[in-house]
């Protein structure tokens, strides 16, 4: 401290060195503490309630599209070894057919078309395997009808394979689903809630179309445009057959867990089954059973046609079953038919 | 040292100084924070993980310090080990789950300081469904992006929003090699440190402005009181006050500090302060201010001889009553300063030795003829004591003088009243506001009951009554 001897009134005061070192100090200390600053914590994962969608609008069009660029390309090609990298299922099996027939009559029929732009797409939100996409097509450029796709994941580790695909009918009302950025759940085959589970309503649909009017479900289906063709065709075939003292039978069957099911914003499922049916017509009389339209001539081929003739058929069925209570008939919306094999027995 | 003096040179000497060289080293600090010590905007983490095929990064990870990150893995697997092709891939948290499922998996859980990830291992969860048919990884559908490289493999992320879900995936082609993995991000908004630092340096340059100007400039404001401080004198007197003048002094000071402080945003209110504080305050500015206020006048001629010695006698109620009336000027007269120049306006003049005659005759014949006895200085009042001196005042009195009355002169006054003031008698100078008789006191114990009688007859026209009180009490009740 050091004082001045002419300044009697006011002290000269120099700031001690001790304190002046103290104060710098404290200061440097904070400075030079925090140099890059605090170290982030990861925000602890906020468990959301509410699901997610799978995958994004982009992902799913790029999936859809690697899968119809491939059937396009056995479709020109005319191979059906690659079909199974992208399909599966009872659309596979279609598919095979379908080229196999082209092989023959050289065109795939125009019915195989699938249009590479969608109306509405439905992206699941299942944190589990399988997954489905259910795509509605626009309607082709010959103005048919507009195409259901149901596209699945097995597992985790495969792809995403085009599993159904079933022809709308005309004027058929599809029940209404979240849009792409909520995502749908999927449901089960053996949701409840309905007026009947998916696995019911699939086999009273085939019992329908086995048995017709005379089925006792009949009063639970609703009439619609596959029942009326398949019966104008049955019976047709059945005077024919009685003209020469033939017999023919269908048999419907559900496949075995092949069914898709998503559940609507309404209360119902929108359910895509496989329905195996197996057409046994036998000729009278000791004639030949030929085959009956012109699918069947392409995949009979050259072959020997004997009395009796099997044909296997696979049919997609897209059916909206209605939540219970409501007063609504399980209602097919749409529907493809493919015959995949012929035998002469 | 004045306490005002003392505050500006603590204010300006110590204070302002410290806070200045705060500022200048939260300038400095500031400055340095911003150039040398600036936080860089490259942090750049890696990890080292063995024994795992996968390695998976956990929700947040990739966005932890900034939008976009490059994630790079480098395996160092020889090609005896069989793949070595290194891929990493984005996917959301429950895609990359299901892959992984039924393998044991590394987790890259965050920074364990800035220069390395932290990771956990994690055991197998759920079923193993990987088959023969398994799509390979890059051609998986599950994932965003993914890239592969022999050895080694670099992914960018770009837009990723905290709270997304994006995870990355890291596949090393087998479980027999160790990767290294990396995760660089280049920061969009550094920590800033220089800034807080500036402002606090601003902030202490205010205040070291402050402290060398205005705050100690308040001892300034007090120099411009009125000057009423008692002297040395009267310096003496303040230990005889009253503990009531005591506290009404105290309160008046501290009232007068905040209208210090308050003048200086209004400078006026400094003297009307003071003059309404006067009355109130006159023991605490004789003791506070006794070094500025100018000397001032004490007039003996204001002191209340029936008061003082009435409290001496311990007579509460004409002690009282004496004590009221006169209660302005008796602070004033004690104390000596403030309102009392507005008071001695209203002083009274000096009492003729002839007017106090005539009073002292007047009393002699009214007072009852016991009361004669005991005073007989009723006839001696006619001698108006002329000397000044105490003693012969007491001689005098002791003769039967009724009165005792001192010629009243300031000089003869003062040193009366100091004496009288050394005896410890509160409310020792009075005067009487109506201008009656002053009579000085006398210390003497002998001469006081006698001295009480006279005063009280020489209280006779006090305006408060007490006309029969003194020639009553004056004659027995007295003591």
């Amino acid at each position: 401290m050091m004082r001045k001897a002419n300044t009697p009134r006011r002290m000269r005061y120099a700031l001690p060195a001790r304190m002046t070192v103290a104060i710098l100090s404290l200061t440097m200390i904070a400075g030079a503490a925090a140099c890059e600053g605090t170290i982030p914590e990861v925000p602890s994962a906020s468990s959301s309630t509410t699901a997610s969608p799978d995958m994004s609008e982009a992902q799913e069009k790029q999936i859809r599209t690697e899968i119809l660029d491939l059937i396009e390309k056995a479709n020109e090609s005319k191979q059906t070894d690659t079909l199974a990298q992208r399909m599966s299922g009872p659309a596979l099996q279609i598919r095979t057919s379908e080229i196999n027939i082209a092989k023959v009559t050289g065109n795939l029929n125009s019915t195989t078309q699938i249009p590479k732009d969608t109306t509405q797409v439905v992206i699941p939100t299942n944190t589990g395997w399988p997954r489905s996409i259910f795509a509605i097509t626009t309607t082709t450029s010959d103005q048919q009808s507009k195409r259901l796709m149901v596209i699945t994941q097995d597992s985790a580790r495969s792809n995403y394979k085009l599993w159904g695909v079933a022809r709308l009918f005309d004027g058929a009302q599809l029940p209404k689903f979240a849009v792409p950025q909520i995502g749908s759940q999927m449901g089960t085959a053996r949701d409840s809630g309905l007026v009947a589970s998916p696995t019911d309503a699939v086999a009273q649909y085939a019992d329908v179309l086995q048995n017709g009017s005379g089925s006792k479900y009949a009063e639970n289906i609703a009439s619609d445009s596959l029942r009326q063709k398949l019966e104008e065709l049955t019976q047709q075939v059945a005077e024919g057959m009685k003209r020469n003292n033939g017999t023919e039978e269908q048999v419907f069957t559900p496949a075995k867990d092949q069914i898709a099911v998503m559940r609507s914003t309404d209360g119902g499922d929108l359910v895509v089954a496989q329905i195996d049916s197996v057409w046994t017509r036998q000729a009278g009389e000791g004639r030949e059973s030929q085959p009956a339209n012109d699918a069947e001539v392409a995949l009979f081929g050259d072959r020997q046609a004997t009395s009796t003739m099997r044909v296997s058929y696979i049919n997609v069925l897209a059916m909206y079953v209605p939540p219970a209570g409501s007063n609504q008939k399980i209602t097919a919306v749409g529907a493809e038919r493919q015959p995949v094999k012929i035998e002469a027995l | 040292m004045r306490r005002h003096v003392r505050r500006a040179v603590v204010m300006r000497g110590i204070v302002a100084p410290i806070f200045g060289l705060i500022a200048v080293a939260c300038v400095v600090f500031g400055a340095l924070n911003a150039v040398v010590w600036k936080p860089s905007r490259d942090i750049s983490a890696r990890a080292q993980v063995s024994g795992a095929q996968y390695v998976t990064t956990d929700p947040g990870v990739l966005s932890l310090v900034d939008s976009s990150v490059r994630v790079t893995v480098e395996s160092d697997a020889s090609q005896a080990d069989g793949k070595t092709t290194v891929c990493v891939a984005l996917g959301s948290g429950k895609d990359v789950a299901g892959w992984v499922a039924g393998h044991a998996h590394e987790r890259i859980t965050g920074l364990s300081d800035w220069r390395t990830l932290s990771t956990q291992p994690a055991a197998a969860q759920g079923e193993d469904s990987s088959s023969d048919d398994d799509v390979a990884f890059k051609d998986s559908d599950l994932w965003t992006a993914v890239q592969c490289g022999e050895q080694s493999v670099t992914l960018r992320a770009a837009d990723l929003k905290s709270g997304n879900d994006t995870v990355a995936l890291i596949d090393g082609g087998n479980d027999q090699a160790s990767l290294t993995v990396t995760m660089h991000w280049v920061r969009q908004n550094p920590p800033d440190f220089a800034t807080p630092l500036y402002f606090l340096g601003g902030l202490f340059a205010v205040l070291a402005v402050l402290c060398a100007s205005v705050f100690a400039m308040e001892p300034q404001r007090r120099r411009k009181q009125t000057a009423e401080d008692s002297t040395g004198e009267t310096g003496q007197e303040q230990q005889e006050v009253a503990l009531g003048e005591a506290v009404a002094g105290s309160l008046s000071g501290v009232t007068k500090g905040i209208a210090g402080i308050g003048s200086l945003v209004n400078p006026k209110s400094r003297h009307t302060r003071h003059r309404h504080a006067g009355p109130g305050s006159a023991n605490h500015h004789a003791g506070a201010d006794a070094q500025d206020a100018a000397p001032v006048i004490i007039d003996p001629s204001r002191r209340n001889m029936l008061a003082s010695q009435s409290a001496a006698q311990g007579d509460a109620a004409v002690a009282q009553d004496a004590l009221d009336t006169p209660s302005i000027r008796r602070q004033e007269s004690s104390a000596g300063q403030g309102g009392a120049q507005v008071e001695e306006a209203v002083e009274t003049s000096v009492i003729s030795r002839q007017e106090l005659q005539d009073y002292f005759a007047r009393l002699a014949q009214e007072l009852p003829p016991d009361k004669e006895e005991t005073t007989p200085e009723g006839e001696s009042t006619a001698s108006a004591e002329e000397s000044p001196s105490e003693e012969s005042l007491s001689e005098h009195i002791s003769e039967g003088a009724a009165a005792a009355v001192s010629e009243i002169t300031p000089d003869a006054g003062g040193e009366r009243q100091s004496e009288s003031d050394s005896a410890t008698r509160p409310g020792a100078a009075e005067t009487d506001a109506d201008g009656d008789a002053v009579i000085s006191d006398v210390r003497s114990d002998t001469v006081q009951a006698q001295e009480d009688q006279a005063g009280e007859a020489g209280e006779a026209d006090d305006a408060t009554g007490n006309d029969d009180g003194p020639k009553a009490d004056g004659e027995g009740d007295s003591q």
